[in-house]
């Protein structure tokens, strides 16, 4: 089955229900990943157009974990968990500025050109940082 | 005291525009070059003590967990956060609030002496301590509903201040 390949041992082969790890496999992408990329890797992931064919047993728990996947390289190259910078509380990438602040941030009104000309945060890993958070949770948590 | 030192959790311009314009103390914003450079709690502790200013931050555990990089004589440490059992998450908004609050029941804080002391500051209590030989002493916990608060804040920074002359 070659849409396994891309997955790297996410999805069980002819499972329905993708096994997904947030801890994923430990790959590092060379730089912050973009819209660019996810468009990309969707073109080169060998047997993607199979995965997605609407006939295939587990295309849609493929596709969930294809994105689940790339959720969590956006979030791991957005944010740093590190025991001595705010005692392991996740912070963005390089900063002692807590995930969990941004958020807060913006949920008091604060904008990306808030967060970043006010506070001084990278607009890059701050993007990564949300779209990887909307991808990880853009996808049904019930069994 | 004439400057405040931000920790990177409050290093908001808006926080910084409103100390300049009580025009009490000048703030002084996270070093730019540590933006982004992943330094640790204890190499800001350690860098930012020798400057000489007051350290303002919303981390709770700043002092308490980094101890042993916080000399006996040392600027002050301000530490602003809820109370513990308000869930939110401080934002530079909230502390702002916070600070706002602290200031219309304390006008003379900048004038008051924070040397030596560590001083959590939530909207109903205040939590002063002070560093001695590299271990934590809480001098006090105070309910700043009682009617002596100030009194009893303003004392132990006085008493803190006077412990030790050496930063």
């Amino acid at each position: 089955m070659k849409a396994e390949n891309w997955q790297e041992g996410i999805v069980r082969p002819g499972s329905q229900k993708p096994h997904v790890s947030i801890l994923g496999p430990q790959t590092k992408c060379p730089r912050p990943i973009v819209q660019e990329d996810l468009q990309f890797r969707k073109r080169e992931a060998t047997g993607w157009e199979d995965a997605f064919n609407p006939s295939r047993p587990g295309s849609h728990a493929a596709h969930i974990a294809y994105r689940t996947y790339m959720g969590v390289l956006m979030l791991r190259d957005s944010i740093d968990v590190d025991r001595e910078r705010r005692h392991g509380i996740p912070v963005l990438k390089g900063t002692r500025f807590t995930a969990s602040q941004v958020l807060a941030q913006i949920a008091d009104g604060d904008s990306l050109q808030d967060l970043t000309d006010g506070l001084q945060l990278d607009h890059d890993i701050l993007v990564n940082f949300l779209r990887g958070l909307s991808i990880i949770l853009d996808h049904p948590h019930v069994p | 005291m004439n400057f405040v030192q931000f920790d990177e959790d409050v290093n908001a311009s808006h926080l910084a525009q409103a100390c300049i314009s009580e025009g009490k103390v000048t703030p002084k914003r996270f070093p730019r070059h540590w933006c982004g450079s992943g330094i640790k709690d204890s190499q800001v502790i350690s860098e930012l003590i020798p400057r000489g200013n007051l350290i303002l931050t919303s981390d709770l555990r700043f002092a308490e967990d980094w101890i042993e990089f916080v000399p006996d004589a040392h600027p002050g440490i301000a530490i602003i956060g809820l109370d513990e059992d308000d869930v939110r998450t401080a934002t530079t908004h909230i502390i702002q609030s916070i600070l706002a609050a602290f200031k219309a029941d304390v006008p003379g804080w900048h004038l008051a002496n924070w040397r030596n002391s560590i001083v959590i500051i939530r909207p109903r209590y205040i939590d002063i301590g002070h560093c001695e030989s590299r271990k934590l002493v809480q001098d006090d916990f105070i309910d700043r509903q009682s009617a002596d608060w100030i009194k009893r804040l303003s004392s132990k920074l006085d008493a803190n201040s006077s412990r030790s002359t050496i930063c």
